[in-house]
């Protein structure tokens, strides 16, 4: 019996950590206009969480993005460095620009295999 | 005479060409469709961000680096969670933090505008009792810490306090407080009930 209480504690460490990995409350994953396009470039994601500590929601809401994931305008990487959408904030000088290092911060590899 | 014969050759070009051969040697030619039909022809699926520009105030050039919380070094929600005890953030129910316990305790000192000089939204602390449920109150002393007027008004709330009947079924669906409230959404989890049903008595 003693030698099955550990493995039972990481196997429940295991599953508590897969179940947070699954991403913070409010993520919001994007739908893509083109879904094979997935397989190259994973699916971006947006995490609210990381914005609300540094902005309330009025800064981005409704001005720049619907109130309402479903009503956002198709986003492109060409817009963003244009300065408009996420590039009004991303780029280069306000916060973190989009370059061949931070791709994985918005199109993070998918955790399901 | 060879000017001539370029500029004859030019316009007896194909668009096509011709929109190719601007764009090599000029800067800043818009996109073929937009050239040909600048007035009618918006980029697809773009019109709206294309038509106006969607953010009108002034932009932050440099945010703050000095001085913000700490909280703002993590990168990953696992370490915000592990993180969030240490730095006195309660945690709200179904693995959310309670992010008004961290603007209360200064965790977080989110910025309320991109323009530094700007003054903070407009606000007000009435209390609107919800129609149809006696005992549900909005706030708007605490929906205001984080939101503008427009944000809610008038496209999810009509502005007339207490005008709006909902259910609960609604609010899953997505609307009213559901823009905000439920499964996986940024605010507190519909199913924690007692956040609204809690009658005012019983809290004292």
């Amino acid at each position: 019996m003693r030698a099955i209480r550990p493995h039972l504690a990481v196997v429940i460490a295991v599953l508590a950590s897969a179940r947070i990995a699954l991403g913070a409350p409010g993520d919001i994953t994007f739908e893509r206009a083109e879904p094979e396009a997935s397989e190259v470039i994973p699916v971006s994601v947006f995490s609210p969480w990381k914005h609300r500590m540094r902005f309330t929601c009025n800064v981005c809401h409704p001005a720049l993005f619907p109130m309402k994931s479903k009503e956002v305008p198709p986003i492109t990487m060409d817009e963003i460095k244009a300065g408009k959408a996420c590039g009004v904030c991303h780029n280069g000088k306000g916060a973190w620009t989009s370059s061949i290092n931070t791709c994985v911060r918005c199109h993070p590899r998918p955790l399901k295999k | 005479m060879a000017v001539a014969g370029a500029a004859a050759l030019f316009v007896a070009c194909a668009p096509q060409t011709r929109h190719r051969l601007l764009s090599t040697f000029l800067d800043g030619v818009p996109p073929y469709e937009q050239w040909l039909h600048p007035e009618t022809v918006k980029a697809p699926g773009t019109a709206e961000m294309v038509a106006k520009p969607k953010f009108t105030g002034p932009m932050l050039r440099e945010f703050p680096r000095e001085g913000r919380p700490a909280i703002e070094q993590l990168s990953t929600w696992e370490e915000a969670l592990a993180a969030l005890p240490r730095l006195k953030v309660p945690k709200a129910p179904k693995n959310a933090a309670d992010w008004i316990a961290a603007l209360d305790n200064k965790v977080i000192a989110p910025l309320r505008s991109l323009d530094k000089d700007a003054p903070p939204p407009e606000s007000r602390d009435t209390e609107v009792p919800i129609k149809g449920d006696e005992g549900v109150t909005f706030r708007h002393a605490t929906h205001g810490r984080w939101l503008a007027c427009e944000n809610c008004h008038d496209a999810i709330f009509p502005k007339k306090a207490g005008e709006t009947e909902m259910t609960m079924d609604e609010l899953g669906d997505g609307k009213y407080c559901g823009v905000c409230h439920g499964k996986g959404k940024i605010a507190l989890d519909l199913k924690v009930c007692a956040a609204c049903h809690a009658k005012e008595k019983e809290e004292g």
